[in-house]
């Protein structure tokens, strides 16, 4: 019989006090549960307080006695230390609030009292969950909230990874760069597992904790967990390489070890798991750190040296440990590469890959002094007073260079033979040199494959470098027509302007001076003039009226390659052709279906092969005529199945076409007025392509009135009607993307019927 | 950082000597202190760490040269910032949104959050310049910016940036040192910090500021915060003396100003004994130092009449509409070639339309100020590539946040702030040019593909430099503070070379 008091034979019975903790825990939780319950509503007041005081002494009671087997539980190492220290004193923290809500019970009654309590009963809840949480975690490891729905998961998930993090310990040995250095069985195998023992296995199989009694650190804690010569008998490989899910698995936590790690303690143990090749791995791994440190600390001392020495910034470019790559930067103090410095390189001189030596004189004499640079592929020379036979001592001492910057330096021509004789070049940047302006054409035939810099300038911007233009342009309903040139892009300027009662064409017919030419417009519905814009001088007219009587209008003229002007008179139905003394030497009639003044024609285009394109504006038909008469093609306007919508803006619909113009590839541009529309269709009446109404970003087109052709095949077309916010002139590609717009509705009004881009001579 | 933790922790120690670490501990420190090599891959970049006199605030640049991530090679060594002051609107610049025109004038429900708080939606104003297609890769860019387009290939474009805060002085700061609150270092001194300078006469760091004035928070925006003080920026002016209080007076000769420095050094010595580590003295004593050296560095840097005739044109120098941009695009280009580190450019100061602040009228505003810059900074990115500067220099264009696409008042086409999507660019050393990523939605309201914060610009300029975001890091406060936060930051891969 043993004595009870015998604090050894106690022992037991702790165990299995700690043992129940998991049991008792609830009881606290339970009861917290109610004594919240309790404040709640109308049971926080009145005749209930002495039962709740009860319940609260209970609460206290069995959160000590909850907190106390926890600690008793938490004496063992099964457990990782960090977390039962925070389950510890989280439990402690729980036990310690409740018992506050318990006095704080008995001592008070006011509501400041009340108060108190259920402030500490909140605290009280909250550490009991956060203990909870990191009870959870101990039981069921540290994801055991990860399977959690999302959006849990994602911090439920964090927040224990990073609490379970163990592996944050510099390794004090280094695991190799690559564990395949000479394959697995190598002793440096051995090193990345001494490694990853070391990093992974010790903190719970090591000297301050043994979890289930095992200890990695020792030959013979690590002989009992494998067999030698045997590795599938071996327990410690079939627990590295569970899978991961597996509760056994080995580490708890964190990755699973590198295979070729577990490999290379695989075949140690097929050769016999001998210990001392353990330790000698050991051993060398420490030798090879100390060496390493002590090789690192040489290379300092040398650099500094060299640093001080040479006045220049050096800079490691790559990682090696030691005879890493080196760039070399001269300009970081004197103005003036010296003799003494530059020879002072020497020591690092096979290391050195670039070389700046930019903006520094550089004598003959340090030039002669800087020994040979075997690895050089940068050197930047640029604004340097260096000249042909300086560069030469320079190329002679880098047999490898790549890239070769000289720009604002001296050098010419006759440097041409000795860089071409540097076959590893790459490029070379002469920008500003007298080199650039001779002698690299050879170069380039000498060693075609090398980039040379030799000028550069800003591009010419299409924008910014297009020569400016004129604007013919008349808007009546504003009683204007207007000759206008861009002084830049977007900001015209007034030349000449005329004032007109109506006008529905206009031809600019060629340049007289100052940016002034002659021009073909009308004054009247019945007057066709041709004026100098220089002198606003009249040099020809032509009016309806004093051909007969009316109602007649002109909607189109256009003066032709031979001299003569056609112009086509609504009402009469037909074209006429009139020489420059007035006289009508040609008639055409036109096809009606339902004759009007105001309407039978809009514009008339004389195609490529001397017939004309009449768009009838009250048929909704473009129809072209021969020289006598014959409609010998006509398209009738499509309305795009929408309903035809009374107006001018852009709410309006119809066929009302305005202008149709044969391109020399025989297909046919129409702008369809009140269609809101360019087509462009094809000889046999196909439609090639459609430019609706909404097509051209940010412009909405209304009427669409002039169609052009630019010298660069672009289409400028008139956009009347389309109210303020709008361009009234648009430049396309021929493919329909939108390239530059008119607008100017101070000058101009809502109906800006007729335009021509007038281009500068090329 | 662990060896840089390490050292300002011994700054703070009082050991009655000026520097508690000795030369050979710090060598020993520096070069062969395996755990903290090891840690952080640093292997090979001892030079550098050996190279600075003291890694306690009291050298010159304290910790020059420390290269935190030496595994890759560099590709940036300058930064340009071309900072767009008050926020250009993203739709009328570089955002073409083809569908946004025809919304003109109508009123749509979409979200905004600018000066005027949150709205659900507002009368949209359409973009008011066309856009056409540039350079190989076919980049539409608005006629704001005719010459910068045919720059496109050189230009990597971030549609999908999103910030802190729709408030100029709070975005601001967030753009220049990663925060909305006050007393961070900015991204100049980051760099200067990681890097060093790389000529020892010439702050490693400036900042040129409009003609018009400086931005709001004036000098906050270019502050070292709580690293030292040598490492903040250093204003340099185009016009007039170019930097202030450097000249000598008058009567005073270079041999006695040497004498009265030196004298000062040695009662500054003595005074930093009993002080030891104390960077605010140890700045103040190199400053004057640094200072004196620039007297003689400084005129040869900022002389822009030693530039040829086709350069001045190249950036259009003689155009006063261009004149004072060009200067200091210029200018940043002659800091670059004698070594200067981070140069940020300010385009817009003052007030309202005074900066890209388009409140009231879109047209007047954006012309005006496009107009100012378009030419000096596509000349800057010719001018760096012809001389083989592009390769190593980074430059970044962008304002502190964008413009809403939808009008701020009942008339007019002003556009209030937009934090929520806008767009910067990048260019030269580290980055791909003639590329796009990320989007905004068909408004250009706000960023939805690819959506990259602040901090992930941060990372990329860090990373393009050879720095590593999540590693560059000051300890400060009990923490490892950094750019792009404790939670780090992630570069913009997709635009890096």
């Amino acid at each position: 019989m043993s004595d009870p008091r015998d604090f050894s034979d106690l022992d037991p019975w702790l165990e299995f006090a700690g043992a129940l903790h998991p049991v008792v825990l609830h009881l606290p939780i339970g009861l917290l549960a109610a004594a919240v319950l309790l404040e709640l509503g109308p049971f926080g007041r009145g005749p209930i307080g002495g039962p709740r005081r009860a319940l609260n002494g209970l609460l206290a009671l069995s959160a000590v006695v909850a907190a106390a087997s926890g600690w008793l539980l938490g004496r063992g190492d099964d457990y990782a230390a960090e977390l039962v220290d925070e389950h510890r004193w989280q439990g402690i923290a729980v036990a310690g609030l409740c018992v506050a809500v318990a006095l704080l019970d008995r001592v008070g009654r006011g509501p400041r009292a009340r108060g108190a309590r259920r402030a500490a009963l909140l605290a009280a809840c909250v550490a009991m969950l956060v203990a909870g949480h990191h009870g959870g975690m101990l039981t069921h490891g540290p994801q055991h909230l990860a399977s959690a729905p999302p959006p849990l998961d994602r911090w439920l998930g964090a927040s224990s990874d990073a609490r379970g993090s163990a592996d944050r310990r510099v390794p004090a040995i280094d695991p190799p760069a690559s564990a395949a250095v000479g394959g697995p069985t190598t002793r440096a195998g051995l090193e990345s597992v001494l490694a990853a023992l070391e990093s992974r296995c010790y903190e719970c199989h090591g000297e301050s904790k043994r979890k289930a009694g095992l200890r990695l650190d020792t030959d013979e804690g690590l002989a009992s967990v494998l067999v030698a010569g045997d590795p599938a008998a071996s327990t410690i490989l079939e627990r590295l390489r569970l899978p991961r899910g597996d509760e056994e698995a080995m580490p708890p936590s964190g990755p699973a070890l590198a295979e070729d790690t577990i490999a290379a303690l695989e075949a140690w143990i097929a050769r016999g798991a001998a210990s001392e090749e353990l330790r000698s791995a050991r051993a060398g791994a420490i030798a090879l750190r100390d060496e390493r440190a002590r090789r690192r600390e040489s290379e300092a001392r040398l650099a500094t040296t060299v640093a001080e020495l040479t006045g220049a910034r050096l800079e490691a470019l790559d990682t090696s440990e030691t005879g890493g790559l080196l760039s070399v930067d001269f300009r970081h103090g004197a103005p003036r590469l010296e003799p003494a410095g530059a020879a002072a390189l020497a020591p690092l001189a096979g290391r050195v890959v670039e070389l700046r030596l930019a903006g520094l004189e550089l004598p003959t004499d340090a030039l002669d002094a800087l020994p040979v640079l075997p690895l050089l592929e940068v050197l930047r020379v640029e604004r340097t007073d260096l000249d042909d036979a300086r560069l030469a001592l320079l190329l002679e001492r880098a047999p490898k260079l790549e890239l070769l910057n000289l720009h604002s330096s001296r050098v010419t021509s006759a440097s041409v033979d000795a860089l071409a004789r540097s076959t590893g070049l790459i490029r070379l940047v002469a920008y500003d040199t007298p080199l650039a302006n001779e002698g690299l054409a050879h170069l380039e035939a000498l060693r075609p494959e090398l980039r040379v810099d030799r000028t550069g300038g800003l591009p010419a911007a299409p924008l910014a470098a297009r020569p400016p233009r004129r604007i013919l342009a008349a808007d009546a309903s504003v009683g204007r027509v207007a000759l206008l040139r861009e002084i830049a892009i977007g900001r015209p300027e007034l030349l000449w302007q005329r004032s007109i009662e109506a006008l529905h064409d206009l031809q600019w017919l060629g340049d007289t001076s100052d940016g002034h030419g002659r021009v073909l417009i009308q004054d009247s519905w019945t007057r066709v003039l041709e004026i100098d814009t220089a002198s606003d001088r009249v040099l020809w007219s032509y009016d309806a009226l004093e051909h007969g009587p009316g109602p007649v209008e002109i909607h189109s003229f256009r003066r032709l390659e031979d001299g003569t002007t056609m112009i086509a008179e609504s009402g009469r139905g037909r074209l006429l052709l009139v020489d420059a003394a007035g006289e009508v030497l040609h008639r055409i009639p036109l096809e009606l279906s339902a004759p009007h003044p105001h309407h039978d024609t809009r514009l008339v285009r004389p195609t490529p092969v001397g017939t004309f394109l009449v768009a009838h504006e009250r048929d909704g038909v473009v129809r072209e005529y021969d020289r006598d008469g014959a409609v010998i093609w006509s398209y009738d306007v499509p309305l795009f199945d929408r309903e035809r919508a009374a107006g001018h803006g852009h709410e309006a619909h119809g066929d009302q076409v305005f202008c149709a113009l044969r391109l020399t590839d025989g297909d046919t541009l129409v702008a369809t007025g009140n269609g809101s529309s360019l087509l462009r269709v094809r000889p046999n009446g196909s439609l090639r392509w459609h430019l609706g109404q909404e097509d051209l970003g940010g412009v909405r087109l209304a009427w669409t009135t002039t169609v052009q052709v630019l010298s660069s095949g672009n289409l400028v077309l008139g956009n009347c009607h389309a109210g303020p916010e709008q361009p009234q002139l648009v430049e396309i590609t021929p493919e329909g993307e939108l390239v530059w717009s008119f607008s100017d509705h101070a000058l101009f009004g809502d109906s800006l019927s007729n335009a021509e881009v007038v281009e500068a001579a090329p | 950082m662990a060896r840089l933790t390490t050292s300002m922790r011994d700054a703070n120690d009082r050991s009655g000597r000026a520097c508690s670490t000795t030369r050979r501990q710090f060598l020993w420190d520096s070069a062969g202190g395996f755990g903290a090599v090891a840690l952080y891959g640093m292997l090979g970049s001892e030079f550098l760490t050996a190279q600075a006199a003291d890694a306690s605030g009291a050298g010159g640049n304290p910790l020059r040269g420390r290269r935190l991530d030496g595994a890759r090679l560099a590709r940036a060594k300058h930064v340009i910032c071309l900072f767009m002051y008050g926020g250009p609107s993203q739709v009328d610049t570089f955002d073409h949104k083809p569908d946004l025109y025809r919304l003109d004038g109508r009123t749509i429900d979409v979200p905004t959050f600018g000066r005027q708080g949150k709205r659900a939606g507002g009368r949209v104003v359409g973009p008011k310049w066309r856009f056409r297609p540039y350079g190989e890769c076919g980049k539409y860019v608005s006629d704001l910016f005719p010459c910068i387009g045919t720059q496109v290939d050189k230009i990597a474009f971030v549609h999908s940036m999103y910030a802190e805060s729709p408030i100029h002085g709070s975005a601001l700061l967030n753009m220049n040192t990663g925060r909305i609150l006050s007393g961070h270092p900015s991204l100049g001194s980051w760099i200067n910090y990681g890097l060093g300078t790389l000529n020892a006469n010439l702050p490693g760091y400036v900042v040129m500021l409009d003609e018009t004035g400086g931005p709001i928070s004036g000098a906050k925006n270019w502050t070292s915060g709580y690293m030292p003080a040598s490492l903040q920026g250093v204003q340099v002016r185009t016009e007039g003396t170019p930097i202030l209080s450097l000249d000598r007076p008058g009567a005073l000769t270079d041999p006695a100003q040497r004498e009265l420095l030196d004298h000062l050094a040695e009662e500054n010595a003595a005074h930093a004994l009993l002080r030891p580590g104390n960077p605010q003295l140890a700045a103040r004593m190199e400053q004057l130092e640094l200072a004196y050296r620039m007297q003689a560095a400084a005129p040869e840097a900022v002389d822009l009449s030693r530039e040829s005739a086709e350069t001045r044109e190249l950036y259009g120098l003689d155009d006063p509409v261009t004149r004072p941009f060009a200067a200091k695009c210029l200018l940043a280009r002659r800091l670059v070639e004698r070594g200067v580190r981070f140069i940020q450019v300010y385009s817009g100061g003052g007030h309202n339309d005074d900066n890209w602040d388009a409140h009231g009228d879109l047209i007047f505003n954006h012309t005006r100020h496009a107009g100012r810059t378009d030419r000096p900074i596509a000349a800057l990115l010719v001018d760096l590539e012809r001389r083989g500067l592009l390769d190593e220099t980074l430059v970044v264009w962008g304002g502190e946040f964008g413009r809403q696409p939808t009008a701020e008042y009942e008339h007019g086409t002003g556009r209030d702030h937009n934090s929520w999507g806008f767009t910067m660019w990048l260019a030269g050393g580290g980055v791909k040019g003639g590329v796009s990523v990320g989007s905004t939605d068909e408004l250009g309201s706000k960023a939805v593909e690819d959506r990259y914060h602040v901090k992930n610009l941060h990372a990329t300029i860090l990373h393009a430099m050879g720095l590593d975001p999540n590693g560059l890091s000051y300890f400060f406060n009990g923490l490892d503070q950094k750019l792009v936060g404790v939670e780090g930051a992630e570069p913009i891969r997709s635009i890096l070379a």
